[in-house]
């Protein structure tokens, strides 16, 4: 039976990425989308390949809600058992604007749980979540889902629509003032042809992949929840998929990551790791 | 409420829209209705029941076709949501309330599509002669109604059961019941012309259905949260 192994900083992936994390915090979000635009601009002109590159999420700020800063995720002694079956216990840590709160744990250890946890899905047996927005006040479990992104296997889109259909859909539902135009904007960005009629059944689970990353960024949202999210994807598709993590850091957007891969272990700037 | 309503029509309209493209839900009522129509048809067919009994017994036909056709396909709207796993990013994207108010529209025309297909064969094939049709179409749309919010909140229970197959029928029974016995008697009235037995009937229908909708609105967040 697992129990929580403790929290601890770990050193970045390169220094870069360390310092993304710092600098977010004292940059204005207007300051970062201009200098993302040029950025942007700059990768065009030079390799004529933007759609693999940098951010998903650009054009999208002004169709989407904004929040007016980052917000933050705690969790302290959060134990859950199915019946007899105790899964984790006692588990703490937290994750603030622009880091990267990494999970880790064998097989069975409960990091997809913890995360559904963490994401309002199911409740905890012992402990408490909070979230916090920026002026500090605590955010309620209603508010706090119109301000997440969830991608993780255990969560699919619909397969008898079309991923521009999936993304109207969701668009709708979360209240978006989104045009199409601008859900065929992210499906290009995530590397999926927008004008392609089949319904999702027919994509491969790559793609399936990169629609569910292109629903969870879809509402431009602050807090990120990530499981194995780079599974299924192709090396290109897992090179993109770390650009736009650390784009979003810069942005401070708040990632939650529950993995057991090598590489996105690495993207971490904090870990709890369970036990098996 | 204009925001709420259109949420609300966004998950009907995903649903309806994923319902014709599979036809699963649809082709489960359409046939288990008219298998049903077929054999009760061959069976009595429209000269066999006396005059004296006819508006009764085939009130009752009616809505026991309607009604297990019903229990046949109107389980499947959040059953496929879980069993399809797209039911976690539903529950984040979307208040509960906007939810089931999507899967009562989207029932509500599947019944009423069923309805719609159903009862004018009916009619011919059995011979079932109405006095009041307005009155009659009134019963019906009211029936439909009470049918779509009733299926709707226990297909969301038993969406989240292991053992779904027989729980809906089990759960939908007791709860229908009363429903089914005043729709039948609405259903007669308006055959026969009986105007008073036709309101009290719709009156009790009305309320039922009512009490029904305002139930399950409280009671689907909790069922479906948690």
């Amino acid at each position: 039976m697992g129990e929580q192994a403790g929290e601890q900083r770990l050193q970045p992936a390169s220094g870069d990425s360390g310092n993304l994390c710092v600098s977010s915090r004292t940059r204005s979000r207007k300051e970062m989308d201009r200098e993302r635009v040029r950025e942007v601009k700059g990768a065009d002109s030079g390799s004529g390949s933007a759609r693999m590159e940098l951010s998903t999420l650009d054009g999208l700020h002004a169709i989407v809600p904004q929040m007016s800063g980052g917000i933050s995720i705690s969790f302290s002694d959060v134990a859950k058992r199915y019946d007899l079956r105790v899964v984790f216990r006692a588990v703490s840590g937290e994750a603030q604007p622009g880091e990267v709160l990494v999970i880790t744990g064998p097989n069975g250890s409960g990091k997809s749980t913890l995360l559904s946890i963490l994401c309002g899905l199911l409740r905890p047996t012992r402990g408490e979540v909070l979230y916090r927005s920026a002026d500090g006040g605590n955010l309620t479990r209603d508010a706090w889902g119109r301000h997440l992104g969830v991608v993780a296997p255990s969560m699919a889109v619909y397969e008898e629509l079309t991923a521009l259909e999936n993304l109207r859909f969701y668009a709708r539902v979360r209240g978006l003032a989104s045009a199409d135009a601008d859900h065929r904007k992210l499906l290009e960005r995530v590397g999926l042809d927008p004008e392609r009629k089949t319904p999702v059944r027919g994509y491969s689970t790559g793609m399936a992949q990169r629609l569910k990353i292109a629903q969870a960024l879809l509402h431009d949202p602050a807090v990120l929840f990530l499981d194995e999210p780079s599974s299924n994807l192709d090396p290109t598709g897992q090179d993109w998929l770390e650009e736009c993590v650390r784009s979003l850091l810069e942005e401070a957007r708040t990632i939650v990551l529950a993995t057991n891969d090598r590489r996105e272990m690495t993207w971490g700037s904090r870990n709890v790791s369970l036990a098996g | 409420m204009s925001r709420w309503l259109a949420e609300a029509l966004a998950v009907a309209a995903k649903d309806l829209r994923a319902e014709f493209r599979t036809r699963v839900a649809l082709n489960s009522l359409v046939l288990f209705a008219l298998t049903t129509l077929a054999a009760v048809s061959y069976t009595i067919g429209p000269y066999r029941l006396s005059t004296e009994d006819r508006p009764f017994l085939l009130s009752v036909l009616l809505w026991i076709v309607i009604f297990f056709a019903a229990l046949a396909g109107l389980d499947r709207s959040f059953v496929k949501e879980e069993e399809s796993h797209t039911a976690p990013l539903l529950r984040l994207a979307a208040a509960p309330t906007v939810v089931w108010a999507g899967k009562l529209l989207y029932n509500l025309v599947l019944i009423m599509v069923l309805m719609a297909l159903l009862v004018p064969l009916f009619c011919v094939l059995m011979g079932f002669e109405i006095a009041m049709p307005w009155r009659f179409a009134a019963v019906l749309a009211a029936g439909g109604f009470g049918l779509a919010v009733t299926t709707t909140i226990i297909a969301a229970i038993i969406a989240q059961a292991l053992t779904r197959g027989a729980l809906f029928s089990v759960l939908s029974l007791p709860l229908l019941l009363p429903l089914l016995i005043f729709l039948i008697q609405g259903t007669t009235a308006v055959a026969t012309g009986d105007l008073d037995t036709y309101r009290e009937s719709l009156r009790a229908i009305l309320s039922m259905t009512g009490a029904m909708t305002i139930f399950s609105a409280f009671l689907f967040p909790v069922v479906w949260r948690d």
